[in-house]
């Protein structure tokens, strides 16, 4: 059964380090997201999971067994690319046949094969296409049945839905999770999308230039990111920097640039005079009632819900996230004033980044 | 099919897939992968590069006469001047006016621009010494444009200018349009769609795309230029480039400007050709904008003159030199009855017939050999498997051989293997696996950097050994360029003279004894008709070998 574990693995490509001694256990049977920034490493670490890169320093395991160096034909691993890499001079059926005779089955036998794979993927009349005459969605369909003909239980899945259009997305979402379930196949799916990962993964793996900064499951990164990065990559936040004010068992009050006073629970030691930055999710604000008052500055209507912009003195914006049905009821004017409360118990503090707020969350 | 034969068929097929399926085996292995790019290496520099600079390299003291005689050293420099400043004008030329028939010929509106295509290696079949001769009757001594008042011109750079121009553009022509074949009109369309017009698309778009066969043709050309011997001493007249001024030197028993002038043009080639490449690739069109000009230069009309002037050029400047050596002896073979001759086996024509077939078997262990040792060659180029350096060490240092002018590479490998005692018959193949490797390799890259390595890794994992990769994958995406390099290995070698020549006095390749005959004068009527048969006998052989590949090679899954 397919465990993967990754030993401080390093990749450089020149004087770019792709990846930092990366350590990373997989269970058999789970669907793992790998989240994270173009160019954090991602490619890299499942083209080395794949074999089709080899690692400068560390090693993969697969199943227990030590593959550095395997070649990728034998890994029982396989890999997705990006752009789904359809061999243009074979048909559907061609293609998805290739890793079975490349797997030793006769022709014969790997032709019906294939259009046993295509069933699942829904494809079953289109086996005598090339993959041009396909469209996008078809094509990604294909590339799919090709790597799950090949009978391999370890699925390496790059940016599979990156090409596809938000309505496809969401379809092409639920089939991967049914086909990867239904197959009992490990999966390890990259992807920039937070909100694929958040749907679709068990657990969830968050990379950052060459690094990883958070694993768990969704329900942990998103509640409980470990940092800033991590709070602004997964879910949305407002970030608010301040010096520490007072700090009295676990609250902890900040003071903002503008002189607003907030509150945040804390376990880690802040020390008064501190610089720190507190994060709260934009769901989390409460619009009406409140201490701090705010102006209405620009409304994003986006259907089940809505964004609203408010701006506190000094210019210090707070987006706060509302549902429609409250967006409905109440009257919302551009320029009206407002009060909003920030829970405490739903603030998150970390330590001024050593880059500051704006490094951490523009290097991105 | 009878049962027999149905099941011979399946027995030769059981055969074919158990040895395939042994290779697939090998190929995994990675000490195999290493040990083929070792061989070849090996194969390189003990066949193909030592050997032709041996005999320089053994004589490298006796370039000190040269240095020290200032009239030598004069003569010398000017006549290796007067072959680089040849020889690029000669790539130039082949390019800009090779492009536009590849277009013509990649992008078919026709269905009659097949003849063209076919046509087009045509002059490729020819002997080089015969399109020479060729070039002699048509430009200067029984020149058919006297009916409108031309009456010729004198040997000299004009006419070496038209040979040079009209044995290399053929090649120039087959790489460039295997390669626009390669290149999806997609592109192109997607270019069209976005407001360019043909002529701007053409200039960022596909020209960008087909750069690395630019390059290649560039190279070959200009090698070619440099190197040939033969055809070119019998039109130069009272031109010298560096060739020329070594034949003359060695005929009057002088080697050291042989060495001398070798050495430089290696030298400076070398240096030339790295910067082509290095530049080459490193060069970006402007991207700014769409010139108007462009639009102008798109319209129908314009470029049907376009399209017809590039096909003018390859019938008077490439296609009639290529056959008016037959054209003008025709009269007299006919009145002879030589035709009928031919077949009879008797006299000359059983010779002839023998060195047909000692050219063909050359050119066909030639051209097996030269693939199996090229593209592993070609695979550390492309795909850097032994480090950056090497790979640029490798590319730069596989032309030398072509670069080498063909008397001097003769003269070098005779030194080298000469005391060995190996048969003539193995002499001559060293000697034309060292002229027509540079072109194999060169193709072999060129059709390897334009493969998406995400085509071969999405192989790789599906669970293909890299030998299933390339065997189903690789090689028929890149067919039609992987067609014309095989093409041009054989054509060379068929019609290889001045190193064959230099290395065997026994040994007689078709080409060989044509010149022979050429040269003395009651052979010459035969000379036209053995030219004839040899062009029918090769056209049939591309057309066959040409089908079977595009019917069978390709599609294997
Ligand atoms: N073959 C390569 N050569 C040079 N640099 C590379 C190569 N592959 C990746 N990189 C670099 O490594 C870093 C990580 O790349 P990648 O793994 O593709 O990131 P991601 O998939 O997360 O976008 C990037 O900075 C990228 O430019
Ligand atoms: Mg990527």
């Amino acid at each position: 059964m397919p465990k993967v574990v990754l030993e401080r693995v390093s990749k450089r490509f020149g004087r770019i380090t792709a990846l930092d001694e990366i350590d990373l256990t997989l269970d058999d049977g789970e669907y793992s997201c790998i989240l994270g920034p173009t160019g954090s490493g991602k490619t890299t670490l499942l083209k080395i999971i794949a074999g089709l890169v080899e690692p400068d320093s560390g090693d993969v395991y697969i199943d227990g067994k030590r593959v550095t160096g395997t070649p990728a034909e034998k890994r029982n691993a396989v890999y997705m690319h990006q752009n789904y890499a359809l061999f243009p001079h074979l048909t559907v059926s061609q293609n998805i046949s290739f890793g079975l005779t490349a797997r030793g089955f006769e022709e014969e036998a790997a032709r019906r094969k294939a259009s046993e794979v295509l069933e699942i993927v829904k494809l079953g009349e289109w086996a005598n296409a090339y993959p041009r005459e396909l469209s996008g969605g078809m094509q990604q369909r294909v590339a799919l049945a090709r790597c799950l003909a090949t009978g391999a239980r370890l699925l390496l899945l790059d940016e599979p839905l990156g090409a596809l259009d938000a309505r496809l997305r969401l379809e092409v979402r639920g089939e991967l999770s049914r086909i990867a379930e239904e197959l009992n196949l490990t999966v390890i799916h990259v992807t920039h999308d937070q909100s694929e990962a958040l749907s679709l993964a068990d657990r969830l793996i968050l990379m950052r230039n060459g690094r990883i900064v958070q694993t768990g499951s969704p329900e942990e990164v998103y509640f409980k990111p470990n940092s800033v990065f991590s709070a602004y990559f997964v879910g949305e936040s407002v970030f608010l920097e301040g010096i520490v004010r007072r700090v009295d068992g676990r609250v902890v009050t900040l003071e903002l640039r503008n002189g607003t006073i907030i509150e945040a629970l804390s376990g880690d030691g802040f020390n008064r005079g501190e610089l720190a930055v507190a994060a709260v999710r934009c769901e989390d604000i409460k619009v009406g009632g409140g201490p701090l008052t705010a102006r209405l500055k620009e409304i994003n209507f986006l259907g089940s819900f809505s964004k609203l912009v408010f701006e506190l003195p000094e210019g210090l914006k707070i987006t706060a996230n509302i549902p429609l049905s409250r967006f409905i009821e109440e009257e919302f004017r551009i320029g009206a004033s407002f009060q909003l409360s920030i829970p405490r118990e739903r603030t998150r503090l970390f330590k001024q980044p050593p880059m500051g707020l704006a490094g951490e969350i523009e290097a991105v | 099919m009878p049962a027999v034969e149905a099941e011979k068929t399946s027995r030769f097929r059981g055969i074919g897939r158990r040895v395939i399926s042994r290779l697939d085996k090998l190929s995994e292995e990675k000490t195999v992968a290493y040990s083929l790019y070792l061989a070849s290496i090996v194969f390189f520099l003990g066949i193909i590069l030592l050997p032709s600079l041996l005999g320089i390299l053994l004589k490298l003291d006796t370039a000190m006469n040269v240095v020290t005689n200032p009239e030598l050293l004069n003569r010398s420099f000017s006549a290796v001047f007067s072959s680089i400043i040849m020889a690029g004008i000669v790539s130039a030329l082949d390019v800009a006016a090779g492009l536009p028939l590849a277009w013509i010929i990649a992008r078919k509106k026709y269905r009659w621009l097949n003849i063209v295509d076919s046509l087009v290696d045509f002059p490729l079949i020819v002997p080089t010494v015969i399109l020479g001769y060729s070039t002699l009757l048509l430009w200067c001594e029984e020149t058919p444009f006297s009916i409108i008042g031309f009456t010729g011109v004198s040997p000299g750079f004009i006419t070496v200018l038209l040979l040079h121009f009209a044995f290399s553009y053929p090649v120039v022509v087959r790489i460039l349009a295997g390669k626009l074949m390669d290149i999806e009109a997609t592109y192109e369309a997607a270019a069209r769609t976005l407001g360019a017009c043909p002529f701007t698309t053409a200039r960022t778009i596909t020209i960008p795309m087909l750069k690395s066969g630019i390059i290649a043709s560039l190279i070959l050309s200009f090698a070619r230029s440099l190197s040939e011997t033969g055809a070119t001493i019998m039109v130069a007249g009272s031109f010298e480039n560096g060739p020329v001024f070594i034949k003359k030197s060695i005929d009057a028993g002088l080697v050291p400007p042989m060495v001398f002038v070798s050495l430089v043009l290696i030298v400076l080639s070398i240096l030339i050709l790295a910067g082509l490449r290095l530049f080459g690739f490193k060069f970006r069109m402007p991207f700014r904008k769409a010139y108007r000009i462009e639009a102008a230069l798109s319209r129908e009309g314009v470029t049907r003159v376009r399209d017809l002037s590039a096909i003018i050029i390859f019938l008077f400047l490439v296609l009639l030199p290529a056959c008016f050596m037959v054209l003008a002896r025709m009269p007299l073979m006919l009145s002879y009855g030589l035709l009928g001759e031919i077949f009879t086996l008797r006299g000359a024509w059983s010779t002839y017939w023998i060195s047909v077939l000692n050219s063909y078997v050359i050119a066909l262990l030639t051209t097996l050999i030269n693939v199996v040792f090229s593209l592993p060659t070609a695979v550390i180029i492309t795909r850097r498997k032994l480090g950056g350096l090497v790979s640029r060490l490798l590319e730069a240092l596989s032309t030398t051989s072509i670069i080498m002018p063909s008397v001097a590479l003769g003269v070098s490998l005779s030194l080298f293997w000469g005391a060995s005692g190996i048969s003539d018959f193995i002499l001559v193949l060293l000697a034309h696996l060292c002229i027509t490797y540079p072109y194999m390799v060169a193709t072999m890259v060129s059709v390897l950097e334009d493969i998406p390595v995400e085509l071969e890794e999405a192989g790789r994992t599906l669970g293909g050994t890299p030998f299933k990769v390339f065997r189903s994958i690789v090689l028929p995406i890149a067919k039609y360029s992987f067609l014309s390099g095989v093409i041009l290995t054989f054509t060379r070698s068929v019609n290889e003279t001045g190193a064959t020549l230099a290395v065997s006095k026994t040994f007689k390749t078709v080409s060989v004894l044509l010149v022979e005959w050429v040269k003395s004068p009651d052979m010459r009527v035969e000379a036209g008709a053995g030219t004839l048969v040899l062009m029918f006998l090769s056209i049939i052989l591309l057309v066959i070998f040409r089908y079977i590949y595009t019917k069978g090679g390709g599609g294997l899954a």
